[in-house]
């Protein structure tokens, strides 16, 4: 893997002013390190024609043109010009948690939906986004018009500071993933970008109703790496960010046991979304966001999953 | 029955430390960070599955910081067990309190201010310190010395008579040492305890000089598990009081040794005195008188500085024959007991040989030796006698056996002769023609009942007789060779020598080669064999002249100084016999087969002791014989011995008794020395606090490191408990 530029680590992207920059800087860092888009048309309808650019998959490239030619052009097939994206992002109030030199989960989660975005886009797809915690509180459908980014990183910023609805009672995930099924007209890709500490049997039935009706789902869990390993001493009054009792503990004498039942709630969560027909990532929101993107390409590759 | 008691107890107020961890632990005022957090159903799972576990532990680690605290209080208060410290002036403390007052002969160094004795010293401070015991508690006395004894052994509550009985004591004329006097105390203890259950606790005090020799058993081992440290321990408390006094000087007669310098016939002798100087204040000037059979001889004077040795001699001529006693004597010093030294010796030898020939005139050579003059005062009595004869006579009354020639040896005379050298008499053999090697061999050979010499005959080596034989014959070093090493031109060396038989010397036995020849085959061995030795000869000593001959050894003029030179060496080593070391008894065989012997001994004092002989048969030889032994033989001087049968004195000697110089050097040691074993020493019994002791000290250091590994754990444990949190943590 190339080595990557400072610019694209969590601290620095939290300093730089706007969701779009943020994503920007993502993306063009990874066009950098001269990858190939990782979304792929997988139908055998030809269409037309277009341009090679850098990144694109060679085993596209219609060699009959290039020799008539000396031109580089890429066969495009019906559903590949019709790819439909759609990134759910978590808006709850856990979501915002996160150090004060970097950024918080949420924030975290809306730089890898905006990335997400820009590469579907770019590709000539069409990318859209909803923000809620157990309901949509903002939808833009998907499109790949040319000003599509610019609405979706203005839905992104606007819409995913508002918590005011969450409460360990009414955070039910699934709901929102119901709606969101009831909203995609067509086959899409959905990527769900949440902490998922909610309702699990809720947001299965989610999961579920978006599979049956024929939608290529991931989940991308973001968390923070206090929240995978806590790393304090003492005497700690915690105090929950979405309205849970407070505890008052001793650090040194539940970490141990903190870092068993975390670990053990990533590993029940994936094993039953992969069950459910899923995807699953985990990303700890202090990770590298190019290499987080990067390390998630390969490893989708690898499992033969095409966005 | 063990109590728990304490050296310092009032140390125990400071218990209420106790509490600080209680009143932490009870009244800690937790202050709790306030955090905002969003994984809360972890944690709330995990606060509740773990809470009482941190509950548990936290108890746990109070107890444990109490536990810490009260080890080291517990530490510092001297605890010991069954073991209660006196305290003077108190009601009865069930103590069994042993004095041990050291009464070796560095007890008697007279101080140069207060012109008082340590020995005197250490009574006093004894005595005050058994009239300040608390009524109801008991002493024994005990004094360290070669005679270690009780001077009051029944424990008692008498003090005025135990006082009366330590102010008896007297210096002892030898040394001693600690390790056996703790023995005997740790017996008596056990022993009255049993007897009486309110004996709970047993102190031990020593007044000493703490003398190095003393104290050797006790502090010379480095392993402090050996017996002597255990006994230590087992005993009770021990306390050791400073008794040492500062001398003005002192110097000692170390060795007195007699000289045969014309051969052990001669009526002229050397004795030569070893002085050693252990420190001066004011002379190097030392002055030594003699006094030779209890009458003054000369005075002389040397120079010695501190640290020096010095030889001085003093030469004596026409000395009647027999035996005779000397007397050196130094000048007064801060120690007297070491100034008189004394050395019985015989001058010139008088001596009883029987010759006994195997062959015709086969000891001729040997007896012309002895006796090669007709002088009416030659000291030495001669008797020849044949191989048959010898059976017939008692080997008691002889000195010296010489058997030449002889072809065997029987199984009653080896008996015999085993006897004979064992108890001190001198054999030598020569062989002869018709020698059996097998006879002989058990004669000399390593089993029971032979002399167990070390030596092995061999094979007989014969050369031919020529006018030109000449042997290179070699001088050893031993110490019968003396005088032929210091003139080289003696002739011995040109000896011919044309038979001989094969001696072999065994390794690992005390046999010397005296005379070999050039091959390396011994001519003459020596054999210390018991109190005796026995002169073997590989070639006949027979004065021959015809083809057969083996040598002219007999013949041949430095012959006769070989022998003489034998008899001095012999003589030399004899004298041990008659000078012995207070701490050893004298003893004697004596042979009763001229009828019944008693014996009376009377000592430096004055004092005359009779003994009861009782009789007894050797089982190999069939003599009747008696033993004694003098059993008071415990102050320097000369002690003379009268044999009387049928009321008359039929013969006498003497024994005289010199003191083993163990501690005239005044080696004393420091009292960082005396605290590895005892925890610490105490000047004068003024004041409350005595030394605590080893065992408290053994107790304090097990208690001490019981609280350092209470602490270790306690760090482990809380180390262990934040480790999560030392890697990698990062706070908020």
């Amino acid at each position: 893997m190339p080595n990557l530029p400072n610019s694209l680590d969590p601290k620095t992207l939290a300093a730089l002013d706007g969701l779009s920059l943020r994503s920007r800087q993502i993306v063009e860092g990874l066009l950098a390190g001269s990858h190939r888009s990782p979304f792929r048309g997988v139908s055998v309808e030809f269409a037309e024609h277009r341009e090679y650019v850098p990144g694109d998959d060679l085993r596209h490239v219609d060699w009959k043109v290039y020799g008539r030619t000396d031109k580089l052009y890429l066969k495009q097939f019906v559903e590949e010009t019709n790819l439909h994206c759609c990134m759910i992002v978590d808006s709850s109030a856990s979501m915002h948690y996160g150090p004060q030199d970097g950024l918080s989960k949420q924030q975290y989660a809306e730089c890898i939906a905006l990335a997400l975005c820009w590469l579907v886009l770019r590709n000539g797809d069409a990318a859209g986004a909803g923000t809620g915690t157990d309901s949509i509180d903002a939808w833009l459908p998907a499109s790949s018009h040319p000003d599509q980014l610019d609405r979706l990183t203005v839905l992104l910023q606007d819409q995913c500071g508002d918590d005011s609805n969450s409460s360990p009672e009414n955070n039910a995930f699934g709901n929102l993933l119901r709606e969101t099924a009831e909203r995609l007209p067509q086959r899409s890709v959905v990527y769900i970008l949440s902490d998922f500490l909610t309702d699990l049997s809720s947001l299965y039935q989610g999961i579920e109703r978006l599979r049956v009706e024929g939608h290529d789902v991931t989940l991308l869990q973001v968390l923070d790496r206090d929240e995978l390993e806590f790393p304090f001493t003492g005497d700690l009054q915690l105090n929950g960010l979405e309205g849970e009792r407070v505890a008052r503990v001793d650090a040194g004498v539940i970490n141990r046991k903190y870092r068993a039942l975390v670990a053990e709630f990533c590993q029940g969560l994936e094993k039953r979304v992969r069950n459910l027909g899923a995807d699953y990532e985990l990303m700890v929101s202090d990770v590298n966001l190019q290499a987080a993107l990067l390390a998630y390409f390969q490893r989708m590759q690898t499992r033969g999953m095409s966005g | 029955m063990i109590a728990l008691v304490f050296d310092a107890p009032e140390r125990l107020w400071w218990s209420f430390v106790l509490l600080i961890p209680l009143g932490i632990h009870l009244w800690r005022r937790r202050h709790f960070q306030p955090k905002s957090w969003a994984a809360m159903q972890f944690v709330l799972q995990a606060w509740q599955e773990e809470s009482q576990k941190a509950k548990l532990q936290n108890l746990l680690l109070v107890l444990l910081r109490v536990a810490v605290l009260a080890l080291f209080l517990f530490a510092i208060s001297a605890p010991s067990t069954g073991v209660r410290r006196p305290i003077v002036g108190d009601e009865s403390t069930g103590t069994h309190h042993i004095v041990i007052i050291d009464s070796t002969y560095s007890m008697a160094t007279i101080d140069q201010k207060s012109g008082k004795s340590a020995l005197a010293e250490a009574k006093q401070k004894a005595i005050d310190y058994v009239r300040e015991l608390p009524n109801g508690d008991v002493v024994s006395v005990l004094t360290i010395g070669e005679f270690e004894q009780w001077i009051v052994e029944i424990p008692g509550n008498d003090f005025q008579q135990v006082a009366a009985a330590i102010n008896e004591i007297t210096v002892q004329s030898a040394g001693g040492n600690l390790q056996d006097v703790l023995e005997l105390s740790a017996e008596l203890i056990k022993r009255y305890r049993e007897q009486d259950p309110n004996l709970l606790n047993a102190h031990l005090v020593v007044f000493t000089d703490m003398e190095r020799n003393v104290w050797e058993t006790i502090i010379g081992s480095e392993d402090p598990t050996v017996s002597s440290r255990s006994t230590l321990s087992d005993l009770g408390t021990l306390n050791v009081v400073d008794c040492r006094v500062e001398p003005m000087a002192n110097s000692a007669i170390t060795g007195l040794a007699i000289q045969y310098d014309q051969g052990a016939f001669a009526a002229d002798v050397t004795v030569v005195a070893e002085l050693a100087c252990y420190y001066h204040q004011t002379s190097n000037t030392v002055g030594i008188s003699w006094f030779l059979d209890d009458e003054f001889v000369l005075r002389t004077e040397t120079e010695i500085g501190a640290g020096e040795t010095a030889s001085v001699e003093l030469p004596l001529k026409n000395l009647d024959t027999g035996t005779h006693h000397i007397e050196a004597r130094l000048d007064d010093d801060s120690l007297a007991l070491d100034n008189s030294r004394w050395l019985a010796f015989d001058s010139p030898a008088r001596l009883r040989v029987l010759c006994v020939d195997g062959a015709e005139d086969a000891s001729a050579a040997v007896s012309l030796a002895f006796a090669p003059t007709d002088l009416p005062d030659w000291p030495v009595f001669t008797l020849t006698i044949n191989e048959v004869e010898f059976e017939q006579y008692h080997l008691e009354d002889y000195d010296v056996i010489a058997l030449c020639e002889l072809d065997v040896i029987s199984a009653f005379n080896i008996r015999r002769l085993r006897s004979f050298v064992n108890q001190g008499g001198t054999l030598i053999v020569a062989p002869g023609q018709a020698l059996d090697l097998e006879s002989y061999n058990s004669f000399y050979g390593g089993s029971q009942n032979g002399l167990e010499a070390g030596l092995q005959w061999g094979n007989f080596i014969a050369n031919e007789p020529t006018e030109d034989t000449e042997s290179s014959i070699h001088v050893t070093g031993h110490d019968i060779g003396l005088l032929f090493r210091s003139h080289p031109n003696n002739g011995i060396s040109a000896l011919p020598i044309y038979k001989y038989v094969e001696i072999e010397v065994i390794e690992n036995h005390e046999s010397e080669t005296v005379l070999e020849l050039s091959n390396g085959a011994p001519l003459l061995v020596c054999s210390p064999i018991g109190k005796g030795h026995v002169l073997t000869f590989s070639t006949s000593l027979a004065i021959e002249t015809d083809e057969q001959r083996w040598s002219d050894l007999g013949a041949w003029p430095s012959f006769l100084p070989l022998i003489h030179e034998s008899m001095r060496y012999i003589l030399e080593q004899r004298i041990r016999t008659a000078n012995v070391n207070i701490g050893e008894f004298p003893e004697r065989r004596i042979s009763m087969n001229n009828g019944p012997v008693t014996i009376s001994v009377q000592g430096p004092d004055g004092e005359t002791q009779e003994y009861f002989m009782e009789f007894s048969r050797d089982p190999d030889s069939g003599e009747v014989y008696a033993y004694w032994w003098h059993r008071e033989f415990k102050k320097p001087g000369v002690y003379y011995v009268n044999y009387r049968s049928a009321g008359q004195v039929v013969n006498s000697s003497l024994v005289v008794g010199n003191l083993a110089v163990t501690e005239s050097d005044h080696d004393l040691l420091e009292v960082g020395v005396i605290d590895e074993v005892v925890s610490g020493i105490e000047n004068s019994l003024g004041g409350s606090g005595l030394a605590s002791t080893s065992e408290q000290r053994g107790l304090f250091r097990e208690m001490l490191c019981l609280t350092l590994l209470l602490m270790t754990l306690e760090t482990f444990w809380l180390t262990r408990q934040h480790s999560g949190n030392l890697r990698g943590g990062r706070r908020r």
